[in-house]
């Protein structure tokens, strides 16, 4: 046998107990959206919102990692493709929610939606396309592969990042 | 513009293309999540702490279910298993752990919620909150671990990669069961 229940235990609770402290920052924010004056529209978007940022940064370190292997810079590419990919999804999710909300429930326009959606999007995508960009130079400088190291950092830091700034920019806009 | 050529300007095309395809398809998949999400609203102001640890419970999930599926990956490519349901071997510990997981962290998460809670001046009952996250917790990995099972081995027996399958299947999934569980576990518990 080559798997021990013990050890899978053993060597699990450390990492797992860190991504629960981690998420402790999402469940803060999250707390503190529920008297938004429309909290179904926030929480509609959630799981998808953040999985967004969180698989384009992700694609981002990936391809910066093939790339430092093929020898080429192409930074700016990777960067402005994701950037526009997730312009384009955010608002394709603004307006599918919207839409949805619209049948079922009382929401706001279209227009300030849209915004709350996109503006929180992109900038929370840009936020972590930075640590992406910066954990690459930091493996560089230490020999590794740089996505072993930013791709569990981005998914762990992407739903807090996300989440905090959906509900800031959505207390901005819509107000309490 | 910063220094491109046009065959980088034909794969920033391709990557476009490929990337806004598949992600129309994950952004109207978690959309549902997201729907499932909406009927716990009212448990979300009703109980204190319960979403404090919401993120937190979500992230579990993918977590153990997705390693999990990764573990049984690798030992379907190594032959440590047989690709069918077992009670024994490689298979049986994998089960055994990931249970224990399951409980062991979903008592945690409701403990670090319960005290973040108290710190930030908030009256969560921690007791129902233990409650809610073992109720649920057990009763989504009582679905999510056979489905993580049935999903490696079949793709393996089709000659697919499971490590290629396996996690993102469950991703989608279990966010929708794992919610729907808190729901169920909320109406039971609270009333």
């Amino acid at each position: 046998m080559h798997y021990h229940w013990k050890q899978i235990v053993k060597e699990s609770i450390g990492p797992l107990t860190l991504a629960v402290l981690f998420s402790m920052i999402s469940g803060i924010s999250l707390d503190s959206g529920l008297d938004l004056k429309e909290l179904a529209s926030i929480l509609i978007i959630i799981p998808s919102f953040i999985n967004i940022s969180g698989d384009l940064s992700a694609v981002v370190a990936a391809r910066i990692s093939t790339d430092m292997y093929m020898g080429k810079t192409r930074r700016w590419l990777n960067i402005s493709g994701a950037l526009f990919v997730g312009l384009v999804l955010y608002a394709f999710l603004a307006l599918v929610a919207w839409s949805f909300l619209k049948l079922t429930a009382n929401v706001g326009s279209l227009v300030t939606y849209l915004t709350i959606v996109v503006l929180a999007g992109v900038l929370s995508l840009g936020i972590m396309i930075g640590i992406a960009v910066g954990l690459e130079d930091i493996g560089k400088r230490l020999h590794m592969d740089p996505s072993d190291m930013s791709i569990p950092l981005l998914s762990s830091v992407g739903d807090a990042v996300g989440v905090s700034l959906l509900i800031f920019i959505a207390k901005m806009i819509m107000g309490v | 513009m910063f220094g491109f050529n046009d065959d980088d300007f034909r794969e920033l095309k391709e990557y476009i293309k490929e990337s806004t395809s598949i992600g129309f398809i994950y952004t109207l998949a978690e959309l549902v999540s997201g729907g499932v999400l909406l009927s716990l609203q009212n448990s979300l102001v009703v109980v204190p702490g319960l979403a404090i640890m919401l993120p937190g419970i979500l992230d579990l999930r993918g977590n153990i279910s997705s390693t999990l599926g990764a573990r049984l990956g690798s030992a379907l490519h190594m032959g440590w298993m047989k690709p069918r349901f077992e009670w024994k071997g490689d298979e049986k510990e994998n089960l055994i752990g990931s249970i224990i997981l399951s409980v062991t962290m979903n008592v945690i998460v409701a403990v670090i919620a319960s005290i973040t809670a108290w710190l930030l001046g908030i009256e969560a009952n921690i007791a129902l909150l233990i409650g809610i996250a073992i109720l649920a917790g057990i009763m989504a990995m009582s679905i999510l671990m056979p489905v993580a099972l049935a999903i490696t081995i079949e793709s393996y027996k089709h000659g697919w990669d499971p490590n290629n399958v396996t996690a993102p299947a469950i991703a989608t999934i279990g966010d929708i069961v794992m919610i729907s569980c808190l729901v169920i576990a909320v109406k039971i518990l609270v009333r």
